[in-house]
């Protein structure tokens, strides 16, 4: 055993130190906390990191969490010894509670140019990119997908959503339906409970239940089938557009008030939303740019671009979001 | 003497405790406090709290009984080739990622599964969406459960002596009488263990039971904390919610522990008694037997077998050439070994403790003192992962640096998860070397390392390859931790699997999930090889 057990811990302190990239010395370091599929290869982290490097004469560092909320949380309990400089990925929902926190600053940059499904000048929070929820189908199984939230309640079709508890697109769910009935919220989603085949606690559960063929829709994003035209060349996914809207799924960025060179994240804040880092957005997160000018892959014009966005305040958003969950629980609890 | 064979355990033990105490005692100082008796008042809390424990107790009595039939079954007809399956079955269920396993049992039993598609074609009325709700919940928990449970009961009955089935032949016990007076003594010994063990591994299930349990009305209490930990961001009730989960898993087992440990039964010649078991023969028992590879076929075997052919139809051939890939899986196995060999060593110490405790001639009893060894060797399974996660980030900020430790403590957290599976793996065998061999070392004056190598090692070597193979299998990579301390260096095969998924790539995830369990049937075949020795597996 004490053989192995040497073997195993040299490995291990192998694995522990393995160098990291020497970068030179008085360049300084711009961490940026955020979710980790945004970070990893095949999100828009590394083209990011690079794009920028390139024009900072400074070392981008991405530190990948579970979500962005926990990237967040980690912020806040790391206080004014926090590494980051700048959280990205925070979703308009918990922009409220965000700007509440007091940990984060004013990005400084122009958000006039932008374009957004809807106005936002927020100081503290810039917006990176943006799509819509939406219920997803597969046209060989379903042809003709419902029009409505009506429509999908008075279905016989079997869905899948979120728990708002554990997930964003879940939350967004509630928001959208409390933004289309208001108080007759809870009689909406007694109607549509039927429907519900079941609640996953995260966005890939339910999506791999419905891939697999067991639910006829599941609650995700209006840009999902952009994914399987572009990276698997397969266009029978796609998103019903509903008459009463679709809410807002936006993605933002924030310097933190800790930072010791807010100088150089507000910069970065600059880069995110100018033309070079938006054009990496459409094919690696899946999401619509906010640069006007960044041209799109031809699967994005094909989406459904909702007529009417729906997206509550900030601080409406935040001051309900426990009360509309409750209510979200008890109807579904019954 | 006693204090050497109690010290290294309970210092084991009290690092265990230690360490998940001090970690939610951290968040709740963070907090400002924690208010237990307003989480009591809550009707929401105390209703995910009583589904939780119904759930729980159902998962194990079900696991339970199909468990014991399994065992009972392969102890019967199956020889030893059948009882290393058995075993290769168990540890596959244990180290499945949750929502993995889920989507086999969707494959099998779901709107679209085998079982409606059989339906169909045969005119009969399928399971539509009957799945989703308790139904589904207890199938997912005795997918996990059952195997371990029959793994642990094979255990016991092949260790009833030989003696007693020969008695049991010639006196014509019926199939009844059998149960009575010859397995159930064995089984009585490690049951509790066993139950305790699968009930926190359920009243802690989180991502399963809201996606089988059909919505919100099957939430546990770990979806609570999660709730209060990430989206309100009440690290307060975070902390009071948790520390309300493992008083409820600690008083279960602390009941357990009173139940009476019987350590006469020795270890027979493997083999000899299944052949000469007189029921064998008996009508009723090859009805229950085959009724019960009936269930265990359509509740274990083909949900794994949806999964093995889910992973051989995704994308495996491009995961070679996949940098992110490759180092997981290096990750992976370099986690598993070093995890493997601390965790039987810390496994070994609680064993010896317990053992100390629990044996007539040592200390003879003290059931309390049990129990509190039993939840030091489990207590990582009722802590949750976010709150033990923040608390463990906000003990080491400012002394060291949380994401260059980040291997470290994925590492901590893969021992104190497979500590649990590893001390009951050994510690029934553990106790009877001691009853049979106390006395004749004591009399040969044989004591210390002499003893660890003359006697124990050779003895426990079998069990030991079992737990050390298991808890390798175990941790290929927890994603608990890793995932909440972020770190660009140092990613698991679980994790990967977690972002593969979470980005579309549900092909290449499920083909990451059949490599998970390739893995874990690797480290099976050569850990438990080399440790266990030649008969290892039996």
């Amino acid at each position: 055993m004490s053989i192995r057990t040497l073997i195993a811990a040299v490995a291990l302190g192998a694995a522990l130190t393995a160098p990291a990239p020497a970068t030179a010395a008085d360049e300084p370091v711009l961490t940026i906390y955020t979710y980790d599929s945004f970070a990893s290869e095949w999100g828009p982290g590394p083209v990011i990191e690079e794009g920028f490097e390139a024009v900072c004469a400074c070392d981008v560092k991405f530190v990948g969490l579970d979500t962005s909320i926990g990237a967040f949380s980690r912020i806040r309990l790391e206080g004014e010894g926090t590494a980051a400089d700048v959280l990205l990925g925070l979703d308009v929902n918990l922009a409220g509670d965000a700007r509440a926190s007091g940990v984060f600053v004013e990005h400084g940059a122009d958000l006039a140019g932008l374009d957004l499904p809807i106005a936002w000048d927020d100081p503290v929070l810039a917006p990176f990119d943006w799509g819509h929820f939406a219920f997803v189908h597969d046209t060989e199984r379903l042809a003709e997908p419902p029009g409505s939230l009506e429509a999908l309640a008075a279905s016989d079709l079997e869905i899948v959503i979120q728990d708002p508890r554990s997930s964003t697109p879940g939350l967004g769910l509630v928001m959208w339906v409390r933004a289309v009935y208001g108080d007759a919220a809870p009689d909406y989603w007694r109607r549509l409970k039927p429907r519900i085949l079941t609640v996953t606690k995260g966005w890939s559960d339910s999506y791999a239940l419905f891939l697999e063929g067991e639910a006829d829709m599941a609650l995700s994003y209006t840009t999902s089938p952009a994914y399987h035209m572009v990276a698997e060349d397969r266009h029978n996914i796609r998103a019903a557009a509903f008459e009463e809207g679709h809410y807002l799924q936006m993605e933002l960025a924030a310097v933190t008030a800790a930072s010791d060179q807010p100088e150089l994240a507000r910069r970065f804040i600059e880069y995110l939303i100018g033309p070079e880092a938006q054009a990496a957005i459409p094919t690696t997160n899946w999401m619509f740019p906010v640069n006007g000018q960044v041209e799109l892959p031809d699967a994005f014009a094909t989406l459904v671009r909702p007529e009417r966005t729906l997206a509550f305040a900030a601080d409406e958003a935040a001051a309900n979001r426990k009360a509309w969950i409750q209510e979200w629980l008890e109807v579904m609890g019954e | 003497m006693t204090a050497a064979r109690l010290a290294p355990g309970f210092a084991a033990a009290i690092l265990a405790v230690g360490l998940a105490g001090a970690a939610i005692g951290a968040v709740g100082i963070w907090a400002g406090g924690v208010d237990l008796s307003a989480l009591m008042r809550d009707p929401y809390v105390r209703g995910v709290t009583a589904f939780t424990f119904r759930q729980a107790a159902l998962s194990t009595v079900l696991s339970l009984v199909l468990g014991l039939a399994v065992a009972r079954a392969v102890h019967r007809r199956a020889g030893p080739r059948g009882a290393r399956a058995l075993n290769l079955l168990a540890s596959l269920a244990l180290v499945m990622p949750t929502t993995v396993a889920a989507l086999g049992i969707v494959a099998v039993w779901g709107r679209a599964g085998w079982v409606a598609e059989a339906a169909a074609a045969l005119g009969l009325p399928g399971p539509e969406g009957g799945l989703y709700g308790l139904p589904g919940v207890l199938l997912a928990h005795v997918f996990f459960n059952a195997p371990l449970m029959a793994r642990i009961f094979h255990a016991a009955l092949a260790a009833i002596p030989d003696g007693r089935w020969r008695l049991a032949a010639q006196l014509g016990f019926a199939e009844r009488e059998v149960w009575r007076f010859v397995e159930w003594p064995a089984i009585r010994r490690v049951a509790p263990g066993a139950c305790g063990l699968v009930f926190l591994l359920c009243f802690t299930s989180f991502a399963l039971v809201l996606m089988l349990g059909g919505g919100p009305a099957a939430s546990t209490l770990e979806v609570a904390i999660y709730e209060a930990a990430r989206l309100e961001f009440d690290l307060g009730r975070a902390a009071a919610l948790s520390i309300l989960q493992l008083l409820c898993c600690a008083a279960v087992l602390l009941v357990l522990a009173r139940f009476p440990a019987d350590w006469s039964a020795g270890r027979g010649t493997a083999g000899l008694g299944a052949r000469i078991r007189p029921d064998r023969t008996a009508r009723a028992a090859q009805v229950t037997d085959a009724l019960t590879g009936l269930v265990a076929a359509g509740v274990v075997a083909a949900p794994l077998a949806a999964n093995v052919l889910g992973g051989l139809r995704a994308e495996l051939l491009g995961l070679p050439s996949d940098p992110a890939f490759r180092g997981a899986l290096a990750a992976s196995v370099v986690l598993g070994l070093a995890s493997s060999a601390i965790t039987c060593a810390l496994a070994w110490a609680i064993a010896e403790a317990r053992r100390t405790l629990v044996l007539p001639t040592r200390m003879g009893g003290r059931p309390g003192l049990v129990g509190l060894v039993d939840l030091a060797s489990t207590i990582y399974l009722a802590v949750p992962a976010i709150v033990f996660g923040v608390g463990l980030f906000l003990m080491l900020r400012g002394v060291a640096d949380t994401f260059a430790l980040a291997p470290l403590l994925v590492l901590a957290a893969n021992v104190l998860l497979a500590l649990p599976f590893a001390v009951r793996a050994i510690q029934g065998r553990l106790a009877e070397i001691g009853a049979r061999y106390d006395r004749l070392c004591a009399s040969l004056g044989v004591a210390g390392w002499a003893r660890l190598r003359l006697v124990e090692f050779p003895a426990i070597r079998r069990e030991l390859g079992f737990a050390a193979a298991l808890a390798a299998a175990l941790s290929v990579g927890d994603l608990g931790v890793i995932a909440l301390f972020g770190s660009d260096e140092f990613r698991t095969l679980p994790w990967l699997l977690y972002l593969k998924s979470g980005r579309y790539q549900s092909g290449e995830a499920a083909a990451i999930a059949l490599v998970l369990l390739a893995l874990s049937l690797a480290f099976f075949v050569v850990i438990e090889r080399l440790v266990g020795g030649r008969h290892a597996g039996r």
